[in-house]
């Protein structure tokens, strides 16, 4: 296909400024990656490799001439994808060998999940372990016969490089084309049954919760928090799975530890690299066991899921760091990764330049300071306490830097707190925790000079779901209602930008544009925890009310009415070869652990049983991996423990813009209730919403003229009361037990 | 009534809530009937019914009675009902009086639109603060005591229980 002149001129302009490119000189490549939205897409729309994004122009080029498809996937911060691009993708003689045998596709994992989750499959069960760049090849018809991640140039360390690999492959297909895809059928098929097995089961053993603490309680690092060994990444459903364990046994040893090993992970994670101190928000990993020297990318999906994390501990400790903690998650995610329009981008990168301009770029180069800077930019008196509260050293801090990669650079890191700083230098707290705060302030102007890394402002609906939630808990627990403007201005983008009305779907993501990739079952689930979030943070029904569209659609889309649980796409796509059930938590929950407990919350707001039903149907679909490695699906404990021990169920009856309504409402969300439901019965629409399918609403009403709390629990139900300290008592007692006594006086 | 009864009542005494930790409808409550010697006897009280005609317990001498506290804003009290109207209707010739006693806030109208609804068989009271410091202190719904023939109280019943429970008990009373 001729790329018209004019496109051309316009690709050139448009595109993305790629760190370090070298072009050769005189020679620029345009590929049809310049049609796309994706970020990531578009980074490689100028290299020599001549690709095409994951379509049927792509198939039928590999049908008619014979050749097995180069398939390569990643996403906009992965390092080693800029890594291998830069070795490889860029050089035109590597270029010339991909080109000649090959068809080349390249797939944005962050925009096709499915397609992702198909190959990664395959390089895990061939080669014992997956990531990315992904590294793929395949027969014209899709099936995956060979594959790795990533590869160097040329052969290293005896690892083979990408040369030797692509000219394996293409004498392969030469000489023995029949026996490749004879065995590429073989393979899928395989795949195909391999995980139509892995879900399953009935019964559920009673005890494991228990066992999925004892094996977070072994993994657990006692000295420096966090669990197994480096790189330590957040994986914020362990908190979650911990803290609803604590509320299920607030008395028992273990709970108490489990709490223990939460909170201490989360303070270490605070105060360490992993968090930037300047700019607030938290990176995807710690290469270090310190949660010092980080991977410097961040990632939408950790904010909201972090902040969270840090609100639950804020709710059970009162801890000012961990609101403090929240809040600057959330207003880094306002200030830097939110569209005008309201929606939330993805991802910022690790990389950056180091001058503009420039090609040469570095890890985490936008966050790292030399002594001599900060000393400079601070003065004299504010640079000794801030050097000392956060570890700066003339020579750098960073003990382990196996890459040389910040020699004489600091990684800021909370040394100490502000009391033992403000006692070192002989100032009062106050005094101390304002030269940091101007501090923190200068060095965030400063750094606002340097070069940004990269953002990748695509737009995905499951993590907006994700921060949804965030703000709305946030609104609901801190009392601020600028964040519940910020949840309901991404709950309207979503509505408006992501949701096509006409056939109730959703889509994957947005850029310039809503994605024709349709929404998979993470985008449904998310979103629609996101909602029930922001409905009892607004009490707003029509929040609901799209919620349960939205939920009917999933269940169609989705759900194995056979055996239970939700497949992660439709099947409607047949260049998509499998289709699975998600089971593990990992760095996001699986949707079949959100949409399990989302299914549970509804039934209990709405009295629906086919709701709890399904709810449980699919906690049961995962009865074996859940049995056997409880600690690879925390997220499902959470909603098993939510079907177990069933929830406070609290009706206040009052209206949402009235202050004594208000604070009730407040009172209502300030303590930690490991599982609550919350109606807001306004006397108008927001009641009769209810009581339209719930009868009892109806009578709810204010006592007295005054808001009314009505708490039940467990088939019994506290008399209504008007009073807010009863009220926090209702909550935060252990739960009553029916129970049938004998009367004795 | 107003609200400060309701929390004059909540600070009367918690009697034999002993906390069994029993969840879901599928568990049979466990309770005890208490030796035909150590019951004590139910205190009498007159109420007003939906009519307006006044009731009391003495009216139902020599009948197992089941006297339910309940409120229509109560979730599991309206499970419990048309389990109660049924209990109502197989033993209400051998003897049984079941007995509700209503404590909505909303007044009488709300409960009238209930009963009519379910088709309740039994005597709907509206409850007051007199007769909840009598006995005990009500502080949670449904809160449900069974008497004896004698006008003892032989077991209170806190949180929903199965109808097959209530049948249980009132046959080795009837």
């Amino acid at each position: 296909m001729k790329i018209p002149p004019l496109l051309l001129v316009a690709g050139l302009v448009l595109c993305v400024p790629k760190e370090g490119t070298a072009e050769d000189a005189g020679e620029t490549y345009t590929n049809r990656l310049i049609h796309e939205k994706s970020p990531y897409l578009l980074q490689h729309a100028h290299n020599p490799v001549d690709w095409y994004p994951w379509g049927k122009e792509a198939f039928d080029k590999a049908k008619k001439e014979n050749k097995p498809i180069f398939l390569s996937i990643g996403y906009s911060t992965c390092h080693w994808c800029h890594v291998m691009e830069h070795e490889s993708f860029e050089n035109p003689t590597i270029a010339k060998l991909i080109n000649d045998n090959f068809v080349s596709i390249k797939v944005d994992r962050e925009e096709r999940p499915d397609i992702d989750q198909v190959y990664m499959t395959f390089v895990e069960a061939t080669t014992g372990s997956g990531g990315w760049p992904m590294t793929v090849f395949l027969t014209p018809d899709l099936k995956p016969f060979f594959g790795g991640t990533y590869f160097p140039p040329r052969d290293k360390w005896g690892q083979p490089g990408l040369v030797r690999v692509l000219n394996k492959v293409a004498e392969a297909w030469k000489s023995d084309r029949e026996r490749i895809t004879a065995n590429s059928d073989k393979i899928i098929t395989q795949l195909q049954s391999a995980i139509a097995v892995r879900s399953g089961g009935d019964k559920l053993n009673d005890s494991v919760a228990r066992k999925a603490y004892e094996q977070f309680a072994t993994q657990f690092d006692s000295k420096f928090g966090g669990f197994g060994s480096a790189p330590k990444f957040p994986r914020p459903v362990t908190f979650n799975f911990l803290f609803d364990f604590y509320g299920a046994n607030p008395e028992s040893k273990e709970g108490k530890h489990a709490l223990e090993m939460s909170i201490f992970t989360l303070r270490k994670m605070a105060e360490g690299g992993i968090h930037d101190h300047i700019g607030s928000g938290f990176h995807r990993y710690s290469t270090d066991k310190l949660w010092h020297v980080p991977h410097f990318e961040k990632m939408l999906y950790d904010q909201g899921q972090l902040a969270m994390a840090y609100l639950t501990a804020y709710q059970i400790t009162r801890d000012p760091l961990f609101e403090k903690t929240t809040r600057d998650i959330l207003d880094y995610v306002r200030r830097d990764m939110t569209s005008k329009e309201g929606g939330f981008y993805s991802a910022e990168d690790a990389d950056s330049l180091l001058t503009l301009g420039k090609p040469e770029h570095a890890e985490g180069a936008f966050y790292v300071w030399s002594k001599d800077e900060i000393d400079q930019l601070l003065g004299a008196e504010r640079a000794k306490v801030f050097d000392y509260q956060f570890g700066v050293e003339a020579k750098g801090n960073a003990a382990e830097d196996p890459q040389g990669e910040f020699k004489n650079k600091n990684i800021l890191i909370q040394r100490h707190d502000v009391a033992e700083t403000a006692k070192k230098f002989g100032l009062t707290k106050e005094k101390a925790e304002q030269l940091l705060a101007e501090s923190r302030k200068l060095l965030f102007d400063a750094r606002a000079k340097r070069p940004r890394p990269a953002r990748d402002d695509k737009i995905v609906t499951a993590w907006n779901g994700l921060m949804i939630s965030a703000f709305a808990r946030a609104a609901q627990v801190l009392g601020d209602p600028s964040y519940l403007e910020a949840a309901n201005r991404a709950a309207d983008f979503a509505r408006q930008k992501l949701y096509r009305a006409e056939t109730n779907t959703l889509a994957r993501s947005y850029r310039e544009g809503a994605s024709d990739v349709n929404g998979f079952a993470s985008d449904y689930a998310f979103l629609i925890q996101g909602l029930l979030d922001l409905y009892e943070a607004s009490f707003d029904v029509r929040r609901l009310e799209w919620a349960m569209k939205l939920q009917q659609r999933q269940d169609e889309l989705f759900r194995d009415s056979k055996d239970n649980g939700y497949f992660s796409n439709s099947g409607q796509d047949s260049n998509v070869l499998l289709r699975m059930k998600e089971a593990d938590d990992t760095a996001e929950p699986s949707p079949n652990s959100i949409t399990a407990l989302t299914l549970l919350r509804i039934s209990y707001m709405l009295d629906q049983d086919d709701a709890r039903q399904r709810a449980e149907g699919t906690v049961k679909a995962f009865a074996k991996q859940l049995d056997a490695v409880p600690s690879s699906m925390p997220q499902m404990l959470v909603a098993l423990s939510w079907s177990r021990s069933k929830p406070k169920q609290v009706v206040i009856a009052g209206k949402a813009d009235d202050a004594a309504t208000q604070a009730m409402l407040r009172e209502a969300h300030r303590h930690f209730v490991p599982h609550e439901i919350l109606i807001l019965a306004d006397g108008g629409d927001g009641q009769q919403f209810f009581s339209d399918r719930v009868e009892f609403i109806k009578s709810v009403g204010k006592i007295d003229n005054k808001p009314t709390a009505y708490v039940c629990e467990n088939f019994v139900c506290q008399l209504p009361t008007t009073d807010l300290k009863t009220l926090a008592n209702l909550l935060t007692r252990p739960a009553p037990g029916k129970t049938s006594a004998k009367i004795s006086r | 009534m107003n609200a400060e009864w309701i929390s004059r009542l909540r600070s009367a005494c918690l009697i034999g809530l002993l906390l069994i930790g029993l969840t879901g409808l599928e568990i049979a409550s466990a309770f005890a009937q208490e030796a035909s010697s150590a019951r004590t006897p139910a205190p009498d009280w007159k109420l007003t019914d939906l009519n307006g005609k006044r009731v009391s317990l003495s009216d139902f001498s020599g009948k197992v009675v089941i006297l339910d506290f309940w409120a229509t804003w109560c979730m599991p009290c309206r499970i419990e009902i048309p389990h109660f109207v049924e209990l109502q209707k197989q033993y209400g010739a051998k003897g049984l009086a079941v007995i509700g006693v209503s404590l909505d806030e909303q007044g009488p109208d709300v409960v009238k639109r209930f009963v009519k609804q379910v088709g309740v068989n039994y005597p709907i009271l509206i409850g007051n603060e007199k007769i909840a410091e009598k006995y005990g202190g009500i502080v949670a719904l449904p809160t449900t005591f069974v008497i004896d023939r004698k006008g003892r109280i032989v077991s209170q019943h806190i949180g929903y229980d199965d109808k097959a429970v209530f049948e249980k008990e009132i046959q080795l009373l009837l």
